[in-house]
């Protein structure tokens, strides 16, 4: 069985988080694998993992796996998330899974320590008690953006702080872009001056939309939940932020009709507003509710028509026009929409999702945690 | 600095509806595939034609070609797709934009919907009544045709259909089924699910197989589906036809449940159906012990009506499927925990009440240590024809149960045991409010009782 090419950036993904390019190498060798974590209990774990830390996996063979957890009617646990009440109260939790064809290749399975039988020298003999594979520390940005113990930002410097971070990565990412528009949309005989000025389109538009990933913290509802006070900075990032209530969903409805309303009615731009919501959770479906998206004051307008055209002077536009397009974002939003999907990883615009949806993530995880991830060693100056 | 602009063509194709829903849903999926196979197409249902439209990718001439040979094409087939020893992008793309209507006409035959073919089943047969019986006749000159784009893009599509083959001594049904797209969908790069259906439990159960397998591998593309177009064809020993027919499944009840599932991300409900298809694949072999064939039969009745009676037979044939000892995993591991039957319970929409878990815990205990004549006692309960005759019939086995628990120690209690019983018997007392009405008690009775062998341990050799 092949790898699909999601399984195939997971495991580079994978890769570049553990530093190791043999990963890709053991992948290759052994190419149908699940991750096992050896747990002591299930409480313990889901207690471990919800304080940030990530499990230690064995790698093994999928269908020794399979075979062994029939054979033995092994108990084994996969992770999954407990129903959100709020975006920051999100728990973790392992479910048991009920019958051995539920195990994919690529998971990651957690299973007992009475019935695993691990050592770290003899590894998984699935043969009564043992030892625990153990935890690992999240990365402190990640955990600062995911666990909110980041920086405290205002929302304009975090939205400038993101974009800025933003900015660098697409500089990277740039002839990666070009050389896939250019074979993706060859049938389209377009000159290479035309490829170029719509792979900056595509570019600025990514940018609009990390500009505006946390549109949804400007609810009046997000702003109070976190303490806003009339005429103060709006709040990005606190310290203190308990069930508060989700953000992240409002960036699809909203970017998509800004990025529609200045490039015209494209699909792509959807697909990055999609990947922009996603910034948090790949569960986000774009879906929002109608008349919930009140901001927080009347001022925002004004705050934000501003703030874009001084971040984005190529968007000649006058403030009125830029007001009337993000009147008309917040009216749309309100009238809440359905869900959309994220392009197939056999579609050709998959690629501009991944892309889209890694820059906003690891730029916001950046800008919370003040510190370079991607590819740090690369275009510093 | 100015706004740069994005200079990809965007193309709308036309899809016009002639109400044979096989041969529609086969053009609107070729069409999709045609020309945005490997990128996004955005499908509108506008009412008489279906919009199908998106940005202009680089097709792949060999991967269309390569989805054509999974029909076996014949040449005339394969032909439809070349002029003059190239692909006809042209005449493709004009037709369906709507620039040049062109085309020289070719037969469409039966095979894409059998209401195309000749005789007494075709949508049109009094035109002249010998064309009705073409074999005594002979009169044959019935024949159907469309412009050769059409029948291109159905022949395409119907590199798509699953089949769903259910063979007996005496027929072979062949069937190829197509998914319906609600009306606004993306088709987002290339439509991949499991394309090849049997079960020896008939035709019925192979299509619901089918259409529970197809629902499932879509679930990642979050693609809403609002039933499925089939095709039919059964035929005799010699391959002689014997009927045919198509339409639409009727499976809407399935597919809202299942697309109300990917919306709210109801990972439960998921579940329930990924044991539904891993049942009926696991029952899907010729030698299938025949209490699980008609279990197979049950469980794709209940998965497409989601009715009381076929809840009721799941129950009774999973209860003496497990007492018979024998082939008993495939149901061991359907509906298999408290969770899953309270899923079920959902499933089932009348507002049942939840069962309690003391109640079912203490009746399970119960009948695990009456080994021999547990099935007996089960059945009681199973005939019990009113809540309180449920009640006593559970008070009495439970009482017995904790008795037979006390004989153990040394000084058994036997006003304990019925004490203890009686307290469970009034919780479920609590509950005769909610189950007055007849269907509700018999869905809820179901329940409660596979939900009470959900918690005994059963054993039993393949």
């Amino acid at each position: 069985m092949p790898l699909t090419i999601s399984e195939a950036i997971g495991i580079f993904e994978r890769a570049f988080r553990v530093r190791d390019p043999n990963e890709i190498e053991r992948v290759l060798r052994e190419n149908l694998n699940v991750q096992v974590a050896v747990i002591e209990s299930k409480e313990s774990a889901e207690n471990r993992i919800n304080n940030g830390y990530y499990p230690l996996t064995v790698r093994v063979p999928y269908w020794v796996f399979v075979l062994k957890v029939k054979e033995k009617e092994l108990d084994v646990y996969s992770l999954e998330q407990e129903n959100i009440i709020s975006e920051e109260s999100k728990k973790w939790k392992l479910e048991k899974i009920h019958s051995y064809n539920e195990i994919l290749p690529i998971r990651t399975y957690f299973i007992l320590k009475n019935e695993a039988g691990y050592y770290p020298d003899l590894g998984l003999t699935f043969e009564g008690d043992g030892e625990v594979t153990g935890f690992e520390k999240i990365e402190e940005s990640e955990k600062a953006e995911k666990f909110g113990v980041g920086r405290e930002q205002t929302w304009e410097e975090h939205a400038v702080g993101t974009l800025d971070r933003a900015n660098r990565m697409l500089e990277l990412y740039k002839p990666f872009l070009i050389d896939w528009a250019k074979n993706v949309f060859s049938i389209q005989n377009l000159k290479e001056e035309e490829i170029k000025e719509s792979v900056d389109a595509i570019i600025l538009a990514v940018k609009i939309a990390v500009f505006f990933h946390d549109i949804g913290k400007l609810r009046k509802e997000w702003q109070e939940a976190v303490g806003w006070r009339a005429g103060e900075h709006y709040i990005a990032r606190a310290r203190t932020k308990q069930k508060v209530p989700f953000h992240a969903p409002y960036a699809y409805p909203f970017s998509k009709t800004i990025l529609r309303s200045i490039f015209g009615e494209y699909r792509l731009l959807d697909i990055i507003a999609l990947a922009t919501a996603k910034h948090h959770s790949l569960e986000v479906t774009g879906a929002v509710k109608k008349d919930n998206f009140e901001l927080v004051d009347d001022k925002v307008i004004d705050f934000l028509s501003d703030l874009l055209l001084k971040k984005f002077q190529e968007l000649r536009y006058k403030k009125k026009e830029i007001e009337g397009i993000i009147l008309h974002a917040v009216e749309v939003t309100n009238k809440g929409s359905v869900m959309d999907e994220p392009p197939s990883p056999s579609d050709d615009l998959y690629f501009l999702y991944t892309i889209a949806n890694r820059i906003v993530k690891l730029a916001d995880w950046e800008n919370a945690g003040n510190e370079m991830i991607e590819l740090p060693k690369i275009g510093v100056k | 600095m100015m706004i740069p602009k994005i200079h990809l063509k965007k193309s709308t194709y036309k899809v016009y509806k002639t109400g044979l829903p096989f041969y529609d849903a086969a053009r609107l999926i070729g069409v999709a595939h045609l020309f945005f196979g490997t990128a996004s197409a955005e499908i509108v249902d506008k009412g008489a034609y279906w919009e199908v439209k998106g940005i202009d990718v680089r097709r792949d001439e060999e991967q269309i070609e390569w989805i054509i040979e999974r029909i076996r094409p014949t040449q005339r087939e394969r032909g439809l797709f070349r002029r003059r020893g190239s692909f006809a992008w042209k005449e493709l793309q004009e037709y369906f934009a709507e620039i040049n209507k062109r085309g020289r006409k070719v037969e469409l035959k039966s095979e894409y919907d059998a209401a195309l073919q000749i005789g007494t089943r075709g949508y049109d047969p009094l035109r002249d009544y010998r064309i009705l019986a073409p074999r005594s006749t002979g009169v044959r000159e019935k024949k159907f045709f469309a412009p050769f784009q059409e029948v291109a893009a159905a022949t395409l599509g119907r590199g798509f259909a699953a089949s769903v083959i259910s063979r007996t001594k005496r027929q072979r049904e062949e069937m190829y089924i197509l998914p319906i797209f609600s009306s606004h969908v993306v088709l987002s790069g290339f439509l991949d699910y499991k394309r090849f259906y049997q079960h020896s439990a008939g035709g019925f159960v192979a299509s619901v197989l089918a259409a529970i397998s197809i629902l499932l591998d879509l679930t990642s593309k979050k693609i809403s589906v609002d039933d499925f177009a089939y095709t039919k064809e059964v035929k005799g020993p010699q391959g002689l036809p014997i009927s045919s027919e198509s339409g639409y499944l009727g499976f809407e009840k399935l597919c809202n449940l299942w697309w109300d599932a990917v919306k709210e991300e109801d990972e439960g409900r998921l579940r329930i159906l990924r044991q539904i298809k891993s049942f009926l694949e696991n029952t899907a072999r010729q030698d299938t012990y025949t209490q699980n064939q008609e279990l197979a039969r049950q469980l794709a009745n209940f998965a497409v009506n989601l009715d009381v009676d076929s809840l009721c037979k799941i129950e009774r044939l999973k209860a003496r499927i497990l007492a018979s000892q024998q082939n008993i995993y495939p149901a061991l591991n359907l509906f298999k925990s408290p969770k899953d039957i309270m899923e079920v319970k959902e499933m089932v929409g009348l507002g049942l009440p939840d069962v309690p878990q003391e109640v079912s815990q203490a009746l399970a205990k119960a009948l695990e240590l009456d080994e021999k004549g547990w099935m007996n006692q089960f059945t009681r309960l199973e005939n019990a024809t009113d809540f309180s005759q449920l009640i006593s019939y559970v008070e009495h086995i439970i009482s017995r149960g904790y008795y037979r628990e006390l004989q153990k120690e040394e000084q058994p209690n036997i006003r304990n045991a019925m004490n203890r019983a009686r307290e469970l018997a009034s919780i479920l007392k609590s509950l005769s409010e909610n189950l007055a009405d007849e269907k509700k008690f018999r869905a809820w009775k179901s329940i409660f009782l596979m939900d009470v062998l959900s918690r005994m341990k059963f054993g039993g050799g393949e």
